[in-house]
């Protein structure tokens, strides 16, 4: 934390402790426009945490709460400008206020003045604080996002037929988000054939070649039959070494003989271009 | 409450629905397998769309019915798994084997009268 707590000394709470009293009962008055909904409750409340940070001589107590309500209204949908818009506001006819309360002691004014300053850059600086982790936060859950959903796009090719291409590296986690995925898929789409692409896959091993029929037996419960496409000869070579079997799953070499064998399954009979 | 088997078109349709007792699931198992036999039924369907989860008991008894109605003679299939049920009777290993398996109830039924035909 960027906040010089310790340098907080006695003089600076008495100064708050009076700024405190002036604004008391005539904050509304001291305020320009009308302030936003949200900001009645958030005064309040850090009124209410001053009060209590000055009588214990405990700032921290202040910034804390401070920076707790600020995360409240960042959830709740209230911008950072707006919500920096409203702490800066009001502080010239506060000052205004305080120097006609003590017209013949500018160094007490002064004193005020310089801790209530202070004060408003703590705050600001908190604030800041809370809505930069909040930020990178919410930028990181949506680079995971992308990247989940990036990772096994399921596409429609033709009526009835699905085709995922697997890229990368299969392990279980993503394994399931796939399955789920396809599942909901098929069933959404009604789709009676799912393609799997393997190509981009880079090794088949006992593991990965578990999930991919796992992943078949599962879309065959709900209705659509599957093709292992694009079994390349290193992996060919790599499964049988293994012993690792298919069962009676249909695997061929590439997506496209993957296709065609989907399109017959289905009935459909390509025909060339038209001479 | 018991699980009503219906007939349609010569086949016996039972639909599985919300909870279901062990007790009610046993029965519906007996109760079909006569009426296979006693009624010459040409096949069996199990429609599961109404099932939102299954359990390693249901998921046994659905399977062995589904086995056994076949072993009787009668094409049957099983539809209307939905995705996490299919997940779930994947991961206890109880994915059907030999028993057809469509989206619902209308496509396994196009099925049925396909194989009989």
């Amino acid at each position: 934390m960027a906040t010089d707590l310790e340098q907080w000394r006695e003089e600076d709470y008495q100064g708050l402790a009076e700024m405190l009293e002036v604004s008391a009962g005539q904050a509304e008055s001291l305020e320009g426009p009308a302030p936003p909904e949200w900001a009645v409750p958030f005064r309040a409340d850090l009124r209410a945490a001053l009060q209590h940070a000055v009588e214990t001589r405990n700032l921290e107590y202040f910034l804390d709460r401070a920076g707790k309500a600020v995360g409240r209204l960042l959830d709740q949908g209230v911008s950072f400008p707006e919500l920096m818009n409203l702490l800066g506001r009001g502080s010239a006819p506060l000052y205004d206020a305080f120097a006609r309360a003590y017209p013949e002691q500018p160094q007490r004014v002064e004193r005020a003045i310089r801790a209530y300053a202070r004060l408003r850059d703590a705050l600001a600086g908190r604030a800041g604080e809370v809505y930069a982790a909040r930020r990178t936060e919410e930028v990181e859950e949506e680079q995971r996002r992308i990247i989940r959903e990036l990772s096994t796009p399921v596409v429609e090719v033709w009526e009835g037929i699905l085709v995922v291409p697997i890229v990368g590296i299969i392990d279980s986690s993503r394994a399931k988000q796939m399955m789920e995925q396809l599942l909901n898929r098929i069933v959404e789409r009604g789709s009676r054939i799912v393609i799997l692409d393997v190509t981009g896959v880079p090794s088949i091993d006992t593991g990965v070649a578990d999930h991919l029929l796992r992943t078949t037996r599962a879309a065959r419960l709900v209705g659509a039959r599957s093709i292992l496409a694009g079994i390349s000869p290193q992996v060919a070579v790599t499964l049988v070494r293994l012993g690792v079997s298919f069962g009676d799953l249909d695997t061929v070499g590439d997506l496209r003989s993957g296709l065609d064998l989907a399109l017959k399954y289905l009935g459909y009979r390509v025909v060339g271009p038209e001479a | 409450m018991s699980i009503p088997i219906l007939r349609v078109e010569g086949f016996l349709i039972v639909e599985f629905q919300g909870e279901l007792e062990d007790a009610e699931i046993a029965a519906v198992q007996h109760a079909l397998l006569e009426k296979l036999h006693s009624e010459r039924a040409r096949g069996v369907l199990i429609d599961l769309s109404g099932l939102e989860v299954v359990d390693s008991y249901a998921g046994r008894v659905i399977r062995d019915t589904a086995a056994m109605a076949r072993l009787m003679g009668a094409p049957t299939a099983v539809t209307g798994l939905r995705p996490a049920v299919a997940i779930t009777l994947v991961e206890m290993g109880l994915e059907l084997p030999g028993i057809h398996t469509d989206l619902n109830l209308e496509r396994g039924l196009e099925w049925l009268r396909a194989t009989v035909r």
